[in-house]
């Protein structure tokens, strides 16, 4: 028998869900409106709210968001585009493999939506002057970007979740995810290959000038701010560290990056309330509100009775280790992978008194970081990118990303799921 | 509208064909990844690619304009054309004349001051001058991998000049910023390339 106020909960989050799907509403505006019912009903009491507010991870995303927006005026980003694009030395193949790479490194440490507006106009760039068709460099671009972030604690907001939620640790997440990262990626590039290879060829006669163009590229021009430049460098290169440390020095990730914010604010001088400005302010009421919304669903007990009836049909952790993973990865492809991630972690959470969950939330990072990749908007980078592909009169359909999108996703899946199988099951 | 978007062909996904575009019925799923995409990037993609611009050139910059021909005036004060120029000049692929302009005003004062003899005399040395200049201009021209021709002409400079400039219906002017300079001249670039920059019926290249 449901509640009245389970339902109102199932109803708003349903409502929420699909408004976000949707996006006729803005999606921060969609999670703030669920939110204000769910409090202005007491569903969840307003003395409750701390609790479902997850700060550590709103605290971190703004922290990283001031970073890469100073960092961001100096052109250092800009700057590594031109040398990748110089050093790929006008071949498509390279091109496609260098830029890969580049995204998926970049992604692991900044957001991907930021990694993606960075480097889409330089990939468009080089596919026009190389007259290739764009579309593949883009696709691998997004699938880069999602399965970069899955490597690290700050790669992906679905990550950053996971470790505010669960405690662990920047390190684990590295030891645990970035193995099927690394594997996945190799994985993507040859699958890519396969399918695009033929195409990726220039005739020798344009060679020297594509060559020509590239040198026409001046990396030194894109630095605006020498200066700013090299404290940027110094200050990401401090805050990367320093996640690699957190769990030793007793820091909490969030800290690690408004410690490494106010850093960058403090020695580059630059205007706080410009900066500030910058700040995806709008993202981060969105993730406020989907945790008050899901909030209301743990508040009620709705999460408590679907772990409960998850523990009742699942056994092992080996079991629970493919649900979730696959769950996780065809849910993240037709909703957004945070609100999902945002619904399954506190089920996860229910589920720990129940059985061993610590590979559960590599299951979770695994499936709704890749399971983006299924779908156009499975992911934050996907709408980014074929957004700005639209821009330049550039069609990749539908139905034409979900036909390559579901290969990469149930490919990178499974290694990921093979790999945790062998780490926390065993043969 | 973004550079990207200047690209000549439009593309789709799985093969190389451009297609057509600008369909008035955006579908839902175009539709949605717009809204997507407003809500999640805001004007921060304008934001990049402004800043992009300052250093990529965008498709119509990396096009060379088409220059059918090269018209290239020299005179006692712009001295020789430097190796750039005639470098950058055989990029164009574009036949080049050179003009030498010998001014016949100053010829006037010469032959009216110092007798007609000595006007003969100026006269000859200038057309030797000229001579030697294109003969060693036309060679660093051609050397760059251009074709080249050479006249001297004589006459009232600033119309001689613009007057070559309208006949040959060039595709590019080249003139050193010392042509025309006159001794009543000091700036760094002569009150006659200025004029002739502005009158020029085509782009000038002045260096």
């Amino acid at each position: 028998m449901i509640l009245p106020y389970e339902l109102i909960a199932i109803a708003v989050f349903l409502f929420t869900y699909a408004l976000i799907i949707d996006e006729r509403i803005h999606r921060t505006v969609a999670a703030m409106a669920g939110a204000a019912i769910v409090v202005a009903l007491q569903i969840v009491p307003w003395d409750e709210i701390p609790v479902y507010l997850d700060l550590g991870t709103i605290f971190l995303l703004m922290g990283m968001m001031i970073i890469v927006n100073t960092a961001r005026l100096s052109g250092l980003f800009e700057y590594i585009a031109i040398r990748t694009a110089k050093f790929a030395k006008g071949s498509p193949l390279r091109v496609l493999i260098l830029f890969s790479v580049l995204t998926a490194l970049v992604s692991a440490f900044l957001d991907n939506v930021t990694t993606v507006l960075l480097i889409t106009p330089m990939i468009l760039y080089l596919a026009q002057v190389m007259e290739q068709n764009p579309v593949p460099f883009l696709l691998a671009e997004i699938f880069s970007s999602n399965i970069g972030g899955t490597a690290t604690l700050i790669g992906d907001p679905p990550n950053i979740m996971i470790g505010s939620a669960s405690g662990l640790t920047f390190n684990e997440f590295i030891l645990n995810m970035g193995p099927i990262a690394a594997v996945d990626m190799a994985v993507v590039l040859l699958m890519l290959y396969l399918i695009y290879g033929r195409t990726l060829r220039v005739h020798p006669e344009k060679k020297s000038t594509i060559h020509a163009a590239l040198e026409g590229l001046d990396e030194k021009a894109a630095i605006k701010d020498r200066v700013l430049f090299n404290k940027s460098v110094i200050v990401i290169a401090g805050v990367i560290v320093a996640f690699f440390l957190h769990s030793y020095i007793g820091l909490e990730p969030a800290l690690v990056a408004l410690i490494g914010a106010a850093a960058i604010l403090i020695w580059t001088r630059q205007p706080p309330d410009e900066i500030l400005e910058k700040v995806e302010w709008p993202a981060l009421f969105f993730f406020g509100g989907l945790f008050i919304v899901v909030g209301a669903l743990v508040q009620t007990g709705v999460i408590s009775q679907l772990a409960s009836f998850v523990v009742a049909n699942v056994h092992t952790t080996g079991e629970s280790i493919l649900i979730i993973a696959w769950f996780a990865a065809f849910a993240s492809a037709v909703v957004d992978n945070i609100p999902l991630t945002a619904t399954l972690i506190p089920l996860i959470k229910d589920l720990g008194g129940a059985m061993e969950i610590y590979p559960l939330w590599w299951a979770l990072s695994l499936g709704a970081c890749l399971g983006g990749n299924g779908s156009a908007i499975g992911a934050s980078a996907n709408v980014v990118v074929l957004g700005i592909a639209e821009r330049g009169r550039i069609k990749i359909s539908f139905m034409e990303f979900l036909k390559i999108g579901m290969l990469i996703l149930v490919v990178t899946v499974a290694v990921g799921v093979g790999i945790l199988w062998i780490r926390y099951v065993g043969f | 509208m973004p550079f990207v978007s200047g690209s000549s062909n439009d593309y789709q996904s799985g093969d190389l064909t451009p297609i057509r575009t600008g369909e008035n019925n955006m579908s839902y799923y175009r539709a949605l990844i717009e809204r997507k995409f407003r809500d999640l990037a805001g004007s921060r993609y304008e934001q990049i690619l402004n800043e992009y611009r300052d250093f990529i050139p965008s498709e119509e910059e990396l096009q060379v304009a088409p220059v059918k021909s090269i018209l290239v005036l020299l005179d006692f004060f712009s001295g020789e054309l430097p190796g750039e120029v005639s470098g950058l000049l055989s990029t164009y692929h574009a036949p080049v004349t050179l003009v030498y302009l010998i001014d016949d005003q100053v010829l006037r004062v010469v032959s009216d001051s110092l007798g007609r003899d000595t006007g003969a005399r100026f006269l000859e040395r200038e057309e030797d001058r000229a001579r030697e200049l294109l003969k060693s201009t036309c060679a660093l021209v051609e050397e760059a991998g251009s074709s080249c021709r050479s006249l001297v002409r004589t006459g009232t400079k600033g119309d001689e000049a613009q007057a070559q400039a309208q006949a040959q219906t060039s595709g590019l002017l080249v003139l050193g910023k010392k042509f025309g300079m006159t001794a009543g001249d000091n700036g760094d670039i002569s009150p006659m390339v200025l004029r002739l920059q502005k009158a020029a019926p085509c782009p000038v290249l002045i260096y």
